[in-house]
């Protein structure tokens, strides 16, 4: 019952269709809240590239003009962080970001459930991310991999200090990529959630206070705007951390 | 925390891979080779 009247009630993941299927031990399949509104953003995603395709026409329209400054922004990102010889790295950051997007966006939308709210996912994939700059750097330089945790030119007395650090610092990302996402669509959501529950009811507390209430609510308008900026913000700080990560990897520092 | 429910745990990290999978692919496969051929069609009318 607390949780009905709670901020973090529109978190809550819930079974919407489930179905026991007598596999591997009786096993529960369910389409949940969360399920739903990753398929809805795949196909908004998918969408806004088929309205943005333009029929393949060489003069962009609006959409296309849109969508290829989005490209040529995460393109240059991939060049300046990984390097013009790398970009083989370029659909997994430009498919991220847009993921992260437009579950961000579609979370905005009142009533909506968004993605990235959910801790799993967003640690699910930055430890992802985590695990495969790892594996991509040991295979790159085998054993040398691991001079990344011994900084150049350190003085070998302050080697045994350094080197529990840097390892910690390295462990680290693993958990901040996805806790940055997760906490700020949380803080956000959570932020929206407790102001209208104030500014709501001062719209029917009579003609005077409804009058003056336009006050809190066009703040709390330019807190909706500035929510849907941090959603464009934490899409692109993952992307940027992520190109980032993996330019460690194949460069070691 | 509700989104912290153990019993989900599986189901969201495998929606969430799923989904990016497809996307991966889909872009990979259809959306980026579509940017190259069209830009470097652009390069070419201007250059010509």
């Amino acid at each position: 019952m607390f949780l009905l009247f709670s901020p973090l009630e529109q978190f809550e993941v819930t079974s919407l269709v489930s179905v026991q299927l007598p596999v591997l031990g009786y096993m529960n399949f369910s389409l949940t809240n969360l399920g739903l509104y990753t398929i809805i953003t795949v196909y908004l995603v998918l969408a806004f590239h088929f309205m943005a395709s333009n029929n393949k026409q060489l003069i962009p329209s609006r959409w296309s003009i849109s969508l290829e400054s989005g490209f040529a922004s995460l393109h240059s990102l991939v060049k300046s962080q990984i390097g013009a010889a790398h970009e083989v790295y370029l659909p997994f950051i430009y498919s991220l970001f847009f993921f992260i997007l437009f579950a961000n966006l579609n979370g905005n939308v009142p009533y909506g459930f968004t993605v990235t709210t959910s801790m799993i996912v967003a640690l699910g994939l930055s430890v992802m991310i985590f695990l495969g700059v790892t594996i991509l750097g040991l295979s790159i330089h085998k054993f040398h991999f691991f001079s990344y945790f011994v900084p150049s030119g350190a003085p070998a007395a302050l080697v045994p200090l350094l080197v529990p650090i840097e390892i910690i610092s390295y462990l680290a990302r693993a958990v901040s990529l996805g806790v940055r996402l997760f906490a700020n669509m949380v803080s956000g959501h959570s932020l929206l959630k407790i102001l209208s529950g104030f500014i709501a009811p001062m719209f029917t507390k009579g003609p005077l206070v409804a009058v003056l209430a336009v006050i809190p609510f066009s703040i709390f308008i330019g807190i909706v705007a500035l929510e849907v900026a941090v959603s464009f913000i934490q899409a692109y700080v993952f992307c940027i951390l992520t190109a980032s990560y993996i330019k460690d990897a194949i460069y070691l520092h | 925390m509700p989104q912290l429910v153990p019993f989900y745990f599986v189901n969201e990290v495998t929606f969430a891979f799923a989904v990016l999978v497809t996307l991966i692919y889909v872009f990979s496969k259809y959306v980026l080779p579509r940017f190259v051929r069209l830009f470097s069609a652009r390069v070419f009318i201007s250059k010509l």
